[in-house]
Formats: structure tokens, C-alpha cells, sequence
């Protein structure tokens, strides 16, 4: 569960990133984040991750309070969150199937259950047959995809999604779109930040709207609003 | 699925992830080690002399011999009455006395090959009728010395111990100059190590932050950079070990050759301490140095 509460973002004296933000996601919901550029959503998110601590409210991430999480628990923090961001971010060097058992092993997962998960994962998103390959032989959206899996790997309770489409072409984004779907009915919470009003009005999902670092409209089955 | 109970450092993924640095930054690898194997060699040979000038002046305090020379203008027999009044000294143990015809033949003894140099002096002898002393307690030196130096016909006396004092006052020297390089060097390889595992790192840094953002420790991510600064380190270490046999031994031979007295220990005698003790050195200075990087590196 994520909840924020009367949170205050203040980067330097002129600089307000959040305005008394408050909002709450429970377990197993589906959110858009949606609002301009400069807006705060990166704010947000980053405090999620506990890159940033909120100067003033509280921010609570599966049972960890960013405000006062100590710097050791962190990673403990962001096992609970998988992230997949606009430019994928992923190994150029290492192919598809060693990109996400990486992040497995980087977190001491023993190896016959990395053997185990990965290909299920690979199959979840639809890469079985793309194990071997490197990045830069895949598509764009396969690429996303890939990302997807990794973050998905290590099972979290919420999938935290940067502009995911932001790189895709439309068929591919709707595509993005209904795999995200397909993990948040498998019980995952999907947060998704984006700027693409087609695909927000046609899922029909709760949508969270920051503007100006303020929530102005937070509506379920709502959408993209108009004047953003 | 949450591996935090389940974590064990994963031991053979460090070695290889760490040993991969090396490799991927070969030829910076290889000055960094040439470097400080450097360094180390230099420390390694200014504190191997400090000991060596340690062990001899221990050896020469502990000598019980002084040197009493007899005042010129003393004849022969007013030089031998001088015996019952050195015997009266306290401390003093046992009293040789040695005609200078002999002290000479003695001088020319130790000079070997390059002695006919001196034989023209034979009828003119320039060297003095003296005493060999025996001290009872050898911490008694001082006070013996002017006790015999008080004696009227006794010109100058000369003993181990004051070569010992001698010695002592280079080797404060030698002490200062060892601390001044330990610093100076130490903080070189420090150096030279943390930049090289930056250049790894900073070659990683897209690896190194998915590694954060997917929660890996600071610890897992750190491992394999701390192999490599330690292997580097290692290296170093037994490379100027094998460097300082060569030039200790070259050192030794020409010291012992040009000063005639000055005896160095062989290598045998303390390499079982040296090559531990090197290599603990060169494995801290590699930690140390990875460390130091990692450090400002993964500060998020």
C-alpha cells in the first residue's frame, strides 16, 4: 500500500516541487499518474523510491516511512517496488535472460530458483523465444517488455511504471498497456505515470491528476482531463 | 518473494565480477600494480635497512669492549703501569694491554690485500700503545669510559657503544625518512587504486544503478569492486616482495663490501615475516582504495 500524506516537496526556496499532496493507493488497485511536464509526478515517484524524503508530511511505501527509513533499509524498500522507465534501461551487454536474473541475483536469490523464475517471467511477458538475444536485437516494445519482466522478477507488491509508453508506437502501447493489466489481475498494484490521454481514457482506471505539484482531480473510472 | 533471509554472499560471483574489472581495464590494471609494487618497494627497502641498523647497534651496545689509547708521550713502561690503575676502575672486569707494533700488525691484518699501502709507515707508527677493557655490566659503559678517561696518560678511549650511539642518530634518520615514505607512498597507492576501481565502476555505473534501484546492498554492489582493488593490491604486493630479494641482495653486497663493518642480515632470515607482512600491506592499500571510491560513488 502506498499512501502520502499532506506531503510538501521543497527542493530550494523558489523551487515548490509539492503542494500538500495527498492520495492513497491500496494493495491490488490500478492508477495513472497523469499531469504536464514540471507537474511533480517525477517527484513522486522518487520519493516512493526513497531517492528523496519529503520535507514536510508522510510518505508510506509497503510498511516503510520514507521520511524515516534508515539509509540501510532502502534496498529493502525498493524489493517491494519494481520499476520500468521510458528508456528501459537495461544491460547492452548482457542478453535478455541475464537481464533480469541479474536483478534476482543482485538480491541473493539462490541460483535453482533464478533457473526457475526467469523463464516463467520471460513467458509472463511474452520473450520466451527472445532469452538469448541482446537488447539492441530486439523492438522497442520488446525491449519495454523485457524491462516489465525485470521488474516483475522479484515478485514486488507494486509495479511503479515511468512513461512507459513513451518510446512506443500505439500498437505497441496498448499492448504495454494490457500486460500491465494482466500482472495488476495477477494481484500486483500498477502505478503508471504518463502523459498518453488515449490510452488513460480507454482503460478507464482510477486516475490521479498533479498539477502545479497539487492533486487536482483524483476520480476512479475517470479520465485524462481536458484542460492538462 | 523476498530473498532478505535467505541472502549469503555469493562468493564465486565476486571473484569472478571482480577479476572480469581487472581484465576489461588491463592495461590501467597493470600500471596501477607497476605502480605501487613501486611504492611498496621503496617502503619495503628504507625499513628493511632501519631494522638492519636496529640489529647492529643492539649487537654493538652489547659489546663489553673498550679501547683505551695511551697518551705519546708515555714510555713503554710508564704505559704498562697504567694497568693497575685502569684494573681499579669499577666495572671493570679484565685489562689487555696491546703494544702499538702489534696494534699495527693487527691494523694490517685487516686491511688484507690493499696492506702494503701501509707497510711504508712501519718504522714511523702513527698508532697508539692500548688497553683492551672488559666491562663487568655493559649498561655501566658511560660512567666506566670516565672513569678511565680521568686516568692521567689515558688520551682517548673508543668503544662499540659509542659507535652504537653513532649509528643511532642515522638511523632516527633512516626512521623518519621510513615514516615520511610509509605516508607519502601509502597515500600514492591508495590513490592510484581508487582510481582505477573508479574507472571500473564508473565503466558499470548503468549496471550499478539498476543494481540500487532493484534493492541489491550497497554491500553485493560493493564486493565485486573491493576484489578487484584487493587483487590489484595483491598483486603489487607480491611483485615488490620478489623486487626487494633482487635489491636487497644487491644492497647488502655492495654495503657490506664498502663499509667493511657494516654486516646486513641475509633475506632468508625474515622473508617469512616480510611476505606476510607485504602482502597484508598491499591488501589493505587495495581495500582502502576501493573503499574510498565506493564510498563517494554510491552516496545516492
Amino acid at each position: 500500500m502506498i499512501e502520502l500524506r499532506h506531503v510538501y516537496m521543497v527542493y530550494d526556496a523558489s523551487t515548490r516541487a509539492l503542494n500538500d499532496v495527498s492520495f492513497r493507493v491500496d494493495d491490488g488497485e490500478f492508477v495513472f499518474i497523469v499531469g504536464p511536464s514540471g507537474s511533480g509526478k517525477s517527484t513522486i515517484l522518487k520519493l516512493l523510491a526513497a531517492e528523496l524524503r519529503p520535507t514536510e508530511g508522510s510518505v508510506s511505501v509497503n510498511g516503510f516511512n520514507i521520511g524515516t527509513i534508515r539509509e540501510r533499509d532502502i534496498p529493502y524498500l525498493r524489493r517491494t517496488i519494481g520499476v520500468v522507465y521510458q528508456d528501459f534501461r537495461l544491460i547492452e551487454n548482457k542478453s535478455v535472460y541475464d537481464n533480469v536474473a541479474f536483478v534476482m541475483r543482485a538480491v541473493g536469490a539462490p541460483l535453482r530458483i533464478i533457473k526457475k523464475r526467469v523463464p516463467y517471467v520471460l513467458d509472463l511477458v511474452g520473450l520466451q523465444n527472445r532469452s538469448r538475444r541482446l537488447p539492441k536485437q530486439l523492438s522497442g516494445g520488446e525491449q519495454q517488455r523485457v524491462a516489465i519482466a525485470r521488474a516483475l522478477v522479484n515478485n514486488p507488491d507494486v509495479i511503479i511504471a515511468d512513461e512507459p509508453t513513451g518510446n512506443l508506437d500505439p500498437v505497441r502501447s496498448v499492448e504495454l498497456m494490457e500486460l500491465l493489466e494482466k500482472i495488476n489481475k495477477m494481484g500486483t498494484t500498477v502505478l503508471v505515470v504518463t502523459h498518453e490521454r488515449e490510452l488513460v481514457n480507454q482503460l478507464e482506471k482510477r486516475v490521479i491528476a498533479i498539477e502545479h505539484g497539487e492533486v487536482i482531480s483524483d476520480r476512479t473510472g475517470g479520465y485524462y482531463l481536458d484542460e492538462l | 518473494m523476498n530473498f532478505k533471509s535467505q541472502f549469503r554472499p555469493d562468493i564465486a560471483y565476486f571473484l569472478k565480477e571482480g577479476l572480469s574489472g581487472i581484465r576489461l581495464h588491463g592495461l590501467m590494471s597493470v600500471a596501477a600494480v607497476t605502480v605501487i609494487a613501486a611504492c611498496l618497494l621503496i617502503v619495503s627497502t628504507f625499513v628493511l635497512i632501519a631494522y638492519n641498523l636496529d640489529v647492529q647497534i643492539d649487537s654493538l651496545a652489547s659489546q663489553d669492549e673498550i679501547a683505551v689509547f695511551v697518551d705519546d708521550a708515555l714510555s713503554r713502561d710508564e704505559a704498562r703501569a697504567l694497568e693497575l690503575s685502569l684494573k681499579s676502575v669499577p666495572n671493570v672486569a679484565a685489562v689487555t694491554f696491546i703494544p702499538k707494533e702489534e696494534a699495527f700488525d693487527r691494523y694490517l691484518e685487516q686491511l688484507g690485500e690493499d696492506a702494503y699501502i701501509m707497510e711504508a709507515l712501519r718504522d714511523d707508527n702513527p698508532l697508539r700503545d692500548e688497553y683492551r677493557v672488559i666491562m663487568k655490566d655493559v649498561s655501566l659503559h658511560d660512567e666506566t669510559v670516565e672513569g678511565l678517561k680521568a686516568i692521567a696518560g689515558v688520551a682517548a678511549t673508543n668503544s662499540d657503544k659509542e659507535l652504537s650511539d653513532r649509528l643511532g642518530h642515522i638511523k632516527r634518520i633512516v626512521n623518519a625518512i621510513s615514516y615520511v615514505l610509509v605516508a607519502m607512498l601509502g597515500a600514492v597507492s591508495v590513490f592510484i587504486i581508487s582510481n582505477t576501481v573508479r574507472l571500473a565502476m564508473f565503466a558499470r555505473r548503468e549496471e550499478i544503478s539498476i543494481m540500487k534501484m532493484v534493492g541489491a546492498t550497497n554491500g553485493f554492489i560493493s564486493a565485486p569492486f573491493v576484489v578487484e582493488g584487493m587483487t590489484l593490491g595483491l598483486l603489487a604486493g607480491l611483485i615488490a616482495f620478489f623486487a626487494e630479494w633482487v635489491v636487497y641482495g644487491y644492497i647488502s653486497e655492495r654495503l657490506v663490501r664498502t663499509s667493511g663493518i657494516f654486516e646486513m642480515l641475509g633475506f632468508v632470515q625474515f622473508w617469512k615475516v616480510l611476505l606476510p607482512a607485504m602482502l597484508v600491506a598491499s591488501a589493505v592499500i587495495g581495500v582502502l582504495g576501493s573503499v574510498l571510491t565506493i564510498r563517494k560513488f554510491l552516496r545516492v
